[in-house]
């Protein structure tokens, strides 16, 4: 019996205007942002694989250790197609010195022309949890009062079949109906995906992703079907229905999801970024003090520590430096690159005395450096982990009570391009860093002539160990989509229970 | 007839759950933007004032001597006015830069001569984002273009998608047009009756969004601004009233209300939600600029054939000196700092380009007409892009006045040398903070007409040829 009403539902969905009209649009919408989105996406994978090249390059070309400041990239997400994620609004480079631990990453997508940033961009995430779910409404609104309304419900009523087994049937009939065009999008994406760019490809495991995804999909639209037909179960005639069921639908896909996060960027602002930075500043005006000390111990004539700063230790070394013999036959140089807490300098042509005196002063400044850059990082981790991670917290848990939202965070975790995996990466960097430190180390890099002279031979960085980019596994981003796919499947039984509770005291007369 | 018409139609609206649920829906919103932005606006303008302070604090100080105004040691800021109506349309300004950064260039050149050289001050355009948690997840702001824009022209859907093919199915269409009534009055009070059952919970809503806003104390609505919103609320209706003959024509035109449902829903999600959500992934490829790494190594290029150019033998021989008549080597070197502004062209330069091609973008954005009513509404509530535009082309006009008023000071002295500029030609004298030329922001109702005109017009525009389509299909379609 259930089969009979499961194959009366699915084939009079199918004979509908709706049905046609919903699957062509649906399908063309998502076969043109497909093309779209894989253009973008090979363009950028483009842009990462010159990044790459570049930064490999630029550490051959590394003569002292204290020019040694690799720099990492963070790889544009193949399924970046199906959910954008942080993928493009958070930067993707990031640099590796001993003076920052790496906080956040910069660049980004819109480097090139930062105010592109007013514009939003889009992935097929969009694409399906308004359409689909709109679709879904579309389908179900007349499922039960539309019946009534036609006289036809009293008649399947009067068959020995059971309500349960009815509205079951009406379920699993229409979910397969909408399930047509769901898989037909799929499909027609992943091969446009593959065939418009040679840059794109699917290994294996990017294949259960997207079969995740897909099931995914099918769970979500298939809250929005339920939710219909709890709504269809309740009320009269078809006209209600389909009014409850569009304003909820504008409330909870359209409204809440921008509402939820800029109700918490207004009311729950993040505190200014000047005190921080502030902060910072002083902290390495310390580190400064502390180096002009030290260069006053050993003679140096600097300025008052309190007001050192880089470039006034940089010019009392020189000074006295420049006193110092040098090589016979080869000319002085020297050039500095400073920050407020970055450095890089190369003295060349001077000899043993002024050599070894400045070995000292790396010896001792080097460490401390990182000591301080450890000092600044727990001061702005501690800033972020009260502000913007608090404020990202609270959107994210409040915006919740949407499946639109539910959906899109679990189609980020399940497409690697949620905050989590930019958090894993910049974790990665930062152990990246560590490990930069210990290579360092262990070549005795701080005490050795070659951080700053090439008089003796360039230093070779070749063995420098690779950046080892973080790849979370399939698991991994299940686990983290776990939360996302438990809430739509509550949601998806709550409504199917309410559904059924309304149903079984329906009146079909 | 056509308010008999018009007002059966009216009734006919408000009788209805879509009519209770829209004036529940539109109330909630309008009431919850204008409680969000008074609560945040007077922080925002507290931060402004603040800043703009500081700003004219240091001018006050640098007015101490004409040179220490052309000159400046310290850093200074041009800041954008946050605008008193922004909960009309935020126009991402969260998204765009507050201010300008004005400084002087300086360095010193060593050897024949040790001389410290300083540039009068020019402008430079950093693209922060202030107070930004970017990890937030991309978000619409509550303001008066998403209500109206996106939520109120999805309810204009859903109240004509059945405007005419509900009383074809029920049978009443061809009851009425049985009557000595031409179909032309009939089909405008159907619209007619939709405008007027529509613009019922808009006003309401502007009503209670505009008591609640004027009710608190850190906002001031002035005379202007009231122009403003009262052009803002003529357009919101235009905008309405387009989606208005978009439902009548689609309705007229296709035989069942749940055919033109459908069709309604999802030329409404392509042109609201889809369209201006993929302007962002195609924009590079509308324009194409140079990347980041080819404007630095442009501005290195500038910067190391200016370092190298101190070498000239003229240039080293004597460094300028505050006497009179001006020496050769102060005329010397006067001349050339003033090619010093090569760098601050280019930067201009890049500027404009980046600037064209996000107008590119938003030209191209305009095939939906929610992104031609947005920038309306930015422009006359002075948010956005086009505001940011303007406020870029003003600060390099007040530096231009700057200098100016700095040649003019200058001429009044009679111990300078004229020479114009370097610290030593300046003159000394302090200087009237009274006159000193500040930066004022221009903005008024005219120029913000001007920049929405060309928008006004394609809304009024689409308007006609909708309206045309609907009479032109409604005229021929049959009623039984």
């Amino acid at each position: 019996m259930l089969l009979t009403i499961i194959k009366r539902e699915f084939l009079s969905n199918l004979l509908t205007f709706r049905f046609l009209i919903g699957f062509v649009l649906c399908s063309g919408l998502v076969v043109g942002s497909a093309y779209v989105l894989t253009q973008d996406y090979s363009q950028r994978l483009q842009n990462y694989a010159l990044a790459i090249q570049g930064h490999t390059n630029d550490l051959r070309e590394v003569k002292l250790y204290s020019y040694l400041k690799p720099q990492v990239d963070r790889k544009p997400e193949v399924l970046s197609i199906f959910n954008v994620g942080v993928d493009k609004t958070l930067g993707n480079t990031v640099q590796i010195g001993l003076a920052q631990v790496p906080a956040e990453a910069e660049g980004g997508y819109t480097k090139d022309n930062p105010y592109l940033d007013i514009f939003p961009s889009f992935d097929l995430t969009l694409v399906i949890s308004t359409v689909m779910s709109l679709l879904a409404l579309l389908f179900v609104y007349d499922s039960v009062s539309g019946e009534r309304e036609n006289g036809t419900l009293k008649l399947v009523l009067s068959n020995p079949a059971s309500r349960s087994t009815i509205l079951l049937g009406k379920y699993l009939g229409g979910m397969l109906s909408l399930l047509l065009p769901l898989t037909a999008s799929f499909i027609f994406a992943s091969l446009v995906v593959l065939t418009t760019s040679e840059y794109v490809s699917f290994n294996s495991a990017d294949w259960w992703r997207i079969w995740l995804i897909f099931l995914v999909s099918v769970l979500y639209i298939s809250v929005f079907f339920t939710l219909g037909l709890f709504l269809s179960s309740r009320t009269q005639r078809a006209s209600t229905t389909l009014m409850f069921g569009m304003f909820l639908w504008a409330f909870f896909v359209v409204i809440f999801p921008n509402a939820s996060v800029f109700i918490v960027d207004r009311i729950s602002p993040i505190e200014p970024e000047e005190n921080v930075e502030a902060q910072i500043d002083q902290l390495w005006q310390d580190f400064h003090s502390e180096v002009a000390r030290f260069l006053r111990r050993r003679g140096v004539e600097t300025s008052e520590p309190e007001n050192a700063t880089p470039s006034s230790n940089a010019m009392a070394l020189y000074n006295l430096i420049r006193t110092m013999p040098g090589i016979q036959g080869l000319p002085s140089k020297m050039s500095w690159s400073t920050g407020w807490a970055q450095e890089s300098f190369m003295f060349s042509g001077f000899g043993e005395e002024a050599r070894s005196f400045v070995q000292e002063y790396v010896k001792f400044k080097e460490p401390l450096r990182i000591d301080y850059a450890q000092r600044a990082w727990q001061i702005r981790r501690d800033y972020l982990n009260r502000n913007h991670n608090r404020q990202t917290a609270l959107a994210r848990s409040l915006s919740r009570v949407s499946p639109a939202a539910i959906y899109e965070d679990t189609m980020a975790s399940l497409a690697r391009t949620s905050l989590a995996d930019y958090e894993d990466f910049m974790e990665r960097a930062r152990r990246y860093r560590e490990e930069l430190i210990e290579y360092l180390r262990s070549r005795s890099a701080f005490a050795s002539a070659q951080w700053f002279s090439p008089d003796s031979g360039a230093v070779n960085v070749g063995d420098l160990p690779r950046f080892d980019p973080p790849s979370t596994s399939f698991s991994e981003s299940l686990q983290r989509g776990l939360e996302g796919i438990v809430l739509l499947l509550i949601l998806n039984v709550f409504f199917f229970m309410a559904a059924y509770l309304s149903f079984l005291r329906y009146d079909a007369r | 007839m056509i308010w008999y018409i018009t007002k059966r139609e009216i009734l006919d609206h408000m009788t209805s759950l879509r009519f209770a649920l829209t004036l529940a829906l539109v109330l909630t919103l309008f009431i919850a933007n204008a409680l969000v932005f008074t609560n945040s606006y007077g922080r925002r303008m507290k931060d402004h004032l603040k800043e703009a302070n500081k700003q004219s604090q240091m001018l006050r100080e640098a007015s101490s001597s004409l040179s220490a105004l052309t000159f400046l040691r310290d850093e200074g800021s041009l800041y954008k006015t946050p605008s008193h109506l922004a909960f009309c349309a935020e126009g991402q300004e969260k998204n765009l830069p507050k201010r300008v950064r004005l400084k002087s260039e300086f360095g010193s050149v060593t050897g024949a001569i040790n001389y410290s050289y300083y540039t009068p001050w020019y402008v430079e355009y950093p693209y922060e984002k202030y107070r930004r948690n970017l990890k937030l997840p991309r978000f619409a702001e509550l303001d008066w273009s998403f209500i109206i824009g996106v939520v109120m022209s999805f309810v204009a859907v859903l109240f004509t998608f059945d405007a005419i093919s509900r009383e074809r199915e029920r049978g009443t269409l061809c009851l009425a047009l049985s009557n000595p009534v031409p179909r032309g009055i009939v089909l405008l009070g159907k619209y007619l009756g939709a405008l007027i059952s529509l613009g019922i919970p808009l006003i309401l809503g502007f009503l209670f969004n505009l008591i609640i806003v004027n009710l608190d104390e850190g906002v001031s609505i002035s005379g202007s601004d009231w122009l403003r919103i009262g052009t803002m609320v003529v357009i919101s209706i235009t905008y309405l009233s387009l989606f208005i003959w978009l439902g009548l024509f689609i309705s007229s035109r296709l035989p069942s209300s749940a055919m033109s449902l459908v069709i309604l829903l999802l030329i409404w999600v392509t042109l609201v939600v889809i369209i201006p959500g993929s302007m962002g992934t195609l924009a590079s490829r509308f324009y194409s600029l140079p990347t980041s790494e080819e404007f630095h190594a442009q501005l290195d290029a500038i910067r190391d054939e200016f370092r190298e150019s101190y070498k000239r033998k003229d240039l080293m021989e004597e460094s300028p000196k505050r006497s009179y008549p001006p020496t050769a080597a102060t005329l010397k070197w006067a001349d050339h700092l003033r090619n010093y502004d090569t760098e601050a062209q280019v930067r201009a330069e890049h500027l404009s380009r980046q600037f064209a091609q996000v107008r590119r973008v938003r030209a191209v954005a305009r095939i939906s007409p929610t992104a031609v009513y947005q920038y309306t509404l930015e422009a006359l509530a002075g948010t956005g892009f086009a505001r940011h535009e303007q406020f870029i082309a003003q600060v390099r006009r007040y530096r231009e006045e700057f200098l100016e008023f700095i040649k003019n000071e200058d001429r009044k002295d009679p111990n300078s040398l004229h020479v114009y500029f370097l610290p030593e030609t300046v003159s000394d004298k302090p200087v009237d903070f009274q006159n000193v030329p500040r930066f004022a922001e221009l903005n008024s109702f005219e120029t913000a007409l001007q920049t929405a005109l060309w928008d006004m017009g394609l809304l009024v525009g689409l308007n006609m040829l909708l309206l045309l389509a609907a009479i032109i299909v409604f005229l021929r379609a049959d009623v039984r």
